[in-house]
């Protein structure tokens, strides 16, 4: 319920900026745009490593794009609603009513992962619409579950990302480390075997590798859905691991500011 | 009966972080072994200068800050174990119009509070037409709350702070930056609908001492993190001024000796007025009575009493301890 209530909330402010709505989606028009005929560009089977998903790289890179405003959007959700509710002032407000935090930091986050899936549905639909783009309905929804899983993957990292915000305000190591590392080493814009091996092994790491191999298999080799299980199999273990480390990080945050009297300081 | 609110021995020390980082932190004592009690179903007032303390105890008591020592009760339940749920018992209302969402209508921030406040379906929306009655904000409702005035978005604070049907009400600086008409509007609010009908009890922080003189029942004087008296008004009173000041004016004054055999403890005269002090309000009459016989022609005699704003000063000053 106060899920919903927070969803209705950023829904309301959200169309109460109706010229922003319009720039945003002619914005992501025009990327598709950008995307599909840098692709024609380079069809043709001219590179070995698009082989396997068509020899096109306009849905290749459709996919990468697609994953990685999920990544954005788990990345940085959290540490970005702390910082705008203590500089809007809301937060002592949403602190003050019988609501943990975890449910003001995820509620706030809702509407961004709405939007982000909005952007994802709006590239697809009219990739297969107007640009030959082929997704197979089964495997779009497989596909939609990976989305979530990374972005739980993603949020979980965006907690440890928030208690820095909470604490230090402004200046997010965790965000500079996995958002520059995922964009370059996460195979968002090209394959990850094309990068030498160091960093072939620092991408192993990064739950968006796996995520975004995981979705192209599916999608544009066509596998069978029990072939990408090893993929979701990392991803989940990443989730496991991290999250617990991010709660315990956020709630010593949330104590140390407490403590400081900075919660809602800025 | 318990009391609302029972702060003990709370003291709370902030680090402020120098300009250079290799400089250690410099430590700001806050509150210093604070504590005080404030009665239900009456307006307890927490003044103070700017830096005295309140907010810091304010925001304690919201839970928005954690005490370093001490502990404060709420209708009796220990503030640190106090577990989430029985925040709806309190209602706070800080003066931070940006605590709302400018985008919003002001029924639509109430609505989205409403929820965080466990709310749903009628009850919710005959919550909020209740407290928007009660702040007479029902007609301003569907604005954009960034079309409201000072006063508005004020009555709009209160508004929220109300949805959760509070047992205590936490209110830091509830006029600051109003004019007198809206101010006057709003302590009549607190005064008529928060105290007369709802039987809330009350912890109103300011430095406006008229305000504090017009609302409070029971008073708590902060300076420098400390508590430097607590009482009513007349308890408060009698500690500064503990004898009876009176003033006497004359069209002619009396003879010298009109004063001997009276108990009277200080005596000044100034051009054609006399100021004395005595310690039983009986001996008013005697001394009325002696200077009118020892030729004196009194044109007033009044009882003075020390305004808040003399009070305030000596307390402020560590006058009293």
């Amino acid at each position: 319920m106060k899920f919903f209530a927070f969803m209705k909330k950023d829904f309301l402010i959200t169309i109460s900026y109706r010229f922003a709505i319009f720039l945003r989606f002619g914005g992501m028009f025009v990327s598709l745009l950008m995307l599909y005929y840098i692709g024609k560009t380079f069809s043709g089977n001219i590179s070995p490593y698009l082989s396997r998903y068509g020899g096109n790289y306009f849905p290749y890179v459709l996919v990468g794009m697609s994953v990685s405003s999920f990544v954005t959007v788990g990345l940085g959700a959290l540490a970005r609603e702390v910082r705008s509710a203590q500089v809007e002032g809301t937060l002592e407000a949403l602190l003050s009513t019988p609501t943990s935090i975890y449910t003001i930091l995820i509620g706030n986050s809702l509407w961004t992962f709405i939007m982000a899936l909005i952007h994802t549905l709006f590239f697809l639909v009219l990739g297969v619409l107007f640009l030959k783009l082929t997704i197979m309905p089964a495997q779009a929804m497989f596909g939609f579950l990976i989305l979530i899983l990374t972005f739980a993957a993603f949020l979980s990292i965006g907690m440890l990302s928030a208690a820095f915000i909470m604490i230090f305000k402004q200046g997010n190591p965790i965000q500079f480390i996995f958002g520059t590392s995922s964009y370059f080493l996460g195979g968002v814009l090209f394959p990850v075997e094309i990068l030498p091996g160091p960093f072939q092994f620092i991408a192993a790491f990064l739950p968006i590798s796996h995520a975004v191999k995981a979705i192209r298999e599916l999608l544009l080799a066509r596998v069978e859905i029990y072939e990408i299980f090893p993929l979701i199999f990392k991803l989940v273990i990443f989730i496991v691991i991290v999250t617990p480390v991010s709660i315990m990080f956020f709630q010593y945050a949330v104590k140390r500011a407490k403590r400081d009297g900075s919660l809602v300081q800025y | 009966m318990t009391d609302a609110i029972c702060v003990k021995n709370i003291t709370k020390v902030y680090r402020i972080p120098t300009v250079l980082p290799w400089k250690p932190a410099k430590l700001t004592k806050a509150l210093q072994n604070v504590s005080f009690a404030c009665p239900r179903e009456k307006i307890s007032c927490l003044l103070g200068p700017n830096g005295a303390g309140k907010t810091t105890i304010i925001k304690i008591l919201a839970g928005l800050i954690l005490p370093d020592a001490g502990d404060a009760t709420t209708l009796g339940t220990v503030l640190s174990k106090t577990p989430l749920n029985f925040r709806v018992k309190v209602g706070l209302s800080t003066p931070n119009e940006r605590s709302f969402y400018w985008r919003l209508t002001g029924y639509q921030n109430l609505d989205f509070y409403a929820s965080l406040y466990g709310l749903a379906g009628k009850i919710k929306r005959d919550r909020i037409s209740e407290v928007l009655d009660e702040v007479d904000l029902s007609g301003d409702s569907l604005k954009p709350y960034r079309l409201y005035s000072a006063g508005m978005k004020q009555k709009l604070l209160l508004a929220r702070a109300l949805l959760c049907r509070p047992d205590i009400l936490l209110l830091d600086e509830p006029t600051t930056h109003l004019d007198p008409i809206v101010r006057s509007a709003i302590h009549k609010l607190i005064r008529e609908r928060f105290i007369g009908q709802r039987k809330t009890s009350i912890l109103l922080c300011t430095h406006d001492l008229t305000e504090a003189q017009e609302l409070a029942d029971h008073l708590i004087f902060l300076n420098e993190g400390q508590v430097r008296a607590e009482g009513t008004l007349s308890a408060l009173r009698a500690k500064i001024q503990p004898h009876i000041r009176l003033i006497l004016e004359f069209d002619q004054l009396p003879r010298r000796d009109w004063e001997k055999s009276l108990p009277i403890l200080g005596l000044k005269y100034e051009n054609k007025r006399i100021e004395l002090e005595v310690s039983e309000k009986n001996t008013i009459p005697d001394i009325v009575h002696s200077v009118v016989t020892a030729g004196g022609r009194l044109l007033s005699c009044r009882h003075h009493e020390e305004s808040l704003n003399d009070i305030f000063t000596r307390l402020s000053g560590g006058g009293i301890s």
